[in-house]
């Protein structure tokens, strides 16, 4: 019965993934990256407690207005908890710094996945995750050093995707 | 319907019948175990087929949910190069038509078409499984894989090959193994067969199986070999009761063609001897003693038995080579003798007859006794063996009437005299009924008053072409073929008859009319009632009428005799003794018989008085007669000196031509007067 529905999807396979991706604005997609990000990262036990995954927001830019709106969405078993201005009192377990440069600190000092966005190719901004742009396409990379040292550990399938590993 | 099913089962039963039954098994276990297979088979691949599609089916999920969990990044991100080289991984896998990996959408992010498949296969792929590309609780979109069953079906194939080979190996197998393991197990039936078939072929019952088992094998052999051994017995005593049968039957066939007496051949084997195929030449000689009827008279049957016997033992001690001897019944002997010539039979006849002649010993008497012979010889006198016998016979009438202790050779003149005689035994057959009978009476004389007191009756025939015959002629003839019953009968009555006729005329005179009994008319048990019912119907007294009897009706049977006269004294009849003397009678039979009279025969008066034994002899049976208070008479008295001497004797009655011939009876009346 599954048979005949796949007549059709092979004979269109090509240019359908594109089409998909390059209607949408860099900023919606990246906003997608981290929210899938989050689902192939692992916290360290005991970093989250009750049912929320607090994702903090620092500064102000196209991503960030985008990742209010994960607020409430899944990541493994968690809801997601957006922190637009959060205070060094907050737990923040992902970080979102529009400036990277800028001190943040949150009340934990570990289990921390701490992301950052470029308009080009990505690059070492200090942080974990790294968003970015290459050939019209969002990439992203990933500073294993960095998300070792929060107790993070990052998917492979993540890893594999990611254009830039900038070993520890 | 039901004709098709009738002729299948007629075909069935048909070749059951005509098919050995180890080869029927073989068949069925055979066409068994081909069905069994086949269905083992078609069940095994049914399971087989289900379980490898099914495998296969389980492994392509397995490889799809593999490649979807690895894929889920890939999707996550939207990276289409990465999902590509994902799906690429499935080019090892030469069974799969094609992958897709679609998001969640229903955008195909990548897909794969393997290029060893038909577009028929990419449009209609025969099986095809999906899988969630999820991480945790994220689903990014699915992974749909078809693929053919090409990895399920080869091994398919392969098991189709060992199912076949097992289709037609199993039966083979099987019927090797049933015919290795039948073999010996048939061979022991195949034995008995073989057995059965030898005693049927052979009919030697004295084989047996002897099969020792303890299953149905030697329960056959055992109730085979039982069988085979009541048939032996009974076989056993067939023969036995064959051989017995045999015996009896041997017995029997020689009591059939033996006499009893003499053991001698009897009348049966000589015509048998006489219808096979004999000598060229033979002669038979017929013997018979001479008034052989006389011994056993006088001395009783069980002498006259050994007086047979022992003529038979001589004549067969005397029996030269080639000859046979036959005991044809009575006192008649039998010869075949073979290559013969007149001389030679004549010369055997002779001393036969000399060998008869010697006296015999037998329980101290010794007995006397004369033979004569009669000889006829083939190819002389007969076209045929056969035939031999009657004109032997007729030689040996021939040979007693020339005078007895003779041997005559048939000469066709003989065959006439017999066939006279034969004639005139027709003749006086119809006698009676033609009135050529008649009666004449001879007077007999009172010797102390002179007068006559009776007479007897003679028969006398007048033939109407012959002219009168003698009763010497006739009367034997009469005695010899039986007719003298009725011829008895006839005189008895017409003397009876006469008398009373010549009552009813006015002749009062007192008389009696003798009338000769025949010894067969004495031996009747009827005889008082039909004389008294003769008398009655004649009206003639009983007192009138004597009865003579001969000595010899009287000492066949004496009490019967006695017993049937003393009826007839009922009726006031009384009783002569005819011909006293002559069988030599012991005088003490007299006093056991009724009588009233005893005449003396005519062959003593005959030379009287000069024969001075006749005298002697004449003189004494008046006196003995006279002591048991009987009266005598004489007989065939003709001179005047006889008379005179008989009355000088004390002689009472006489009777003779001296006194007067046979008359009519009215002329006897008449004398009675004088």
């Amino acid at each position: 019965m599954r048979t005949l529905l796949l007549v059709v999807p092979l004979a269109l396979a090509a240019g359908g993934a594109q089409a998909a991706h390059g209607a949408r604005p860099d900023h919606e997609v990246k906003a997608a990256f981290l929210y899938n990000a989050l689902q192939f990262t692992e916290w360290p036990d005991g970093t989250i407690r009750g049912e929320a995954l607090n994702l903090c927001v620092a500064g102000d830019d196209a991503v960030a207005r985008e990742l209010p709106k994960l607020a409430n969405k899944k990541a493994g078993t968690r809801a997601i908890r957006v922190l637009v201005t959060p205070t060094a009192r907050d737990t923040c377990h992902v970080a979102y710094l529009v400036d990277p440069k800028r001190p943040f600190t949150a009340a934990n000092a570990s289990g921390m996945l701490t992301v950052a966005s470029t308009a080009g190719e990505p690059r070492d901004l200090g942080t974990a995750l790294v968003l970015g742009s290459k050939s019209g396409r969002v990439v992203f990379a990933v500073h294993l050093g960095i998300a070792r040292d929060q107790g993070l550990k990052l998917s492979a399938k993540l890893l594999k995707l990611a254009s830039t590993v900038r070993p520890p | 319907m039901k004709a098709l099913k009738r002729w299948f089962l007629s075909r069935l039963f048909a070749w059951q019948r005509r098919t050995r039954l180890v080869n029927q098994l073989t068949l069925v276990v055979t066409a068994l175990a081909i069905v069994v297979t086949m269905l083992i088979s078609t069940v095994l691949f049914t399971i087989q087929y289900r379980y490898l599609h099914d495998a296969q089916r389980h492994d392509l999920e397995t490889q799809a949910r593999i490649l979807a969990s690895n894929s889920t990044a890939a999707m996550a991100f939207g990276d289409a190069d990465a999902a590509r080289e994902m799906l690429e991984a499935l080019r090892a896998s030469p069974d799969v038509i094609g992958a897709q990996l679609r998001l969640g959408d229903g955008t195909v992010l990548a897909h794969y078409l393997s290029p060893q498949h038909t577009e028929a296969e990419h449009a209609a792929p025969p099986l095809s499984v999906r899988a969630e590309v999820r991480e945790g609780e994220a689903v990014f979109g699915e992974l749909v894989i078809a693929s053919s069953y090409g990895t399920a079906n080869r091994r398919l194939a392969l098991s189709g090959v060992m199912i076949a080979v097992l289709l037609i190996g199993a039966p083979l197998l099987l019927r090797g193994l049933f015919v290795g393991l039948l073999g010996p197990m048939t061979r022991p039936i195949d034995y008995i067969v073989e057995t059965m078939k030898r005693v049927a072929r052979e009919g030697d019952y004295s084989l047996r199986t002897n099969i020792r088992a303890a299953n149905e094998t030697g329960e056959v052999s055992a109730a085979f070999d039982a069988m085979l051994d009541q048939i032996q017995r009974r076989d056993e005593k067939l023969a036995q009761e064959l051989i017995e049968r045999r015996k009896a039957e041997a017995r029997l066939d020689h009591l059939a063609r033996h006499d009893s007496l003499t053991n001698l051949p009897n009348r049966v084997a000589f015509n048998e001897a006489m219808r096979a195929r004999p000598a060229a030449t033979l002669a038979v000689l017929m013997l018979d003693m001479d008034r052989f009827k006389a011994v056993n008279d006088t001395h009783g049957h069980n002498t006259g038995d050994a007086v047979l016997q022992g003529a038979a033992r001589s004549l067969a001690e005397s029996m030269p080579t080639h000859a046979r001897l036959f005991r044809m019944g009575g006192d008649e002997f039998a010869v075949v003798l073979d290559h013969a010539k007149p001389g030679t039979a004549m010369a055997l006849a002779e001393r036969l007859l000399a060998v008869l002649a010697r006296p015999q010993r037998i329980g101290g008497q010794t007995v006397a006794i004369t033979g004569s012979a009669g000889i006829a010889l083939y190819p002389q006198h007969a076209g045929e063996p056969a035939a031999l016998l009657r004109l032997a016979d007729t030689a040996l009438y021939d040979a007693k009437n020339r005078g007895r202790n003779l041997a005559s050779v048939y000469d066709p003149v003989m065959g006439e005299a017999s066939d006279q005689r034969r004639a005139l035994e027709q003749d006086l057959r119809q006698a009676v009924g033609n009135h050529e009978l008649f009666l004449v009476y001879q007077p007999q004389l009172d010797l102390k008053t002179g007068r006559i007191t009776g007479a007897e009756a003679l028969v006398r025939w007048k033939h109407p072409q012959r002219g009168m015959v003698s009763p010497g002629e006739f009367v034997p003839l009469a005695e010899e073929t039986g007719l003298i019953q009725a011829l008895g009968d006839w005189v008895l009555h017409q003397a009876c008859a006469d008398g009373a006729q010549l009552m009813r005329a006015g002749w009062k005179a007192p008389f009696r009319l003798s009338v000769n009994l025949s010894p067969l008319q004495l031996k009747d048990p009827g005889l008082a009632e039909r004389v008294g019912a003769l008398l009655a119907e004649t009206g003639f007294p009983g007192d009138r009428l004597e009865l003579e009897i001969t000595e010899s009706a009287a000492i066949e049977d004496p009490d019967g005799a006695a017993e049937r006269m003393r009826a007839l004294t009922r009726h006031d009849v009384s009783f002569a003794m005819d011909d006293f003397g002559v069988g030599a009678t012991s005088l003490s039979y007299l006093k056991k018989l009724p009588l009233s009279l005893v005449k003396i025969d005519r062959s003593f008066v005959r030379d009287l008085p000069d024969d001075t034994d006749d005298a002697a002899i004449t003189t004494a049976i008046i006196r003995m007669a006279h002591e048991l208070h009987k009266p005598v008479l004489a007989e065939g008295v003709e001179t005047p000196e006889q008379l005179a001497f008989l009355r000088e004797r004390g002689c009472d009655f006489a009777q003779g031509y001296f006194i007067s011939r046979g008359v009519a009876p009215l002329e006897a009346a008449l004398k009675t007067k004088t």
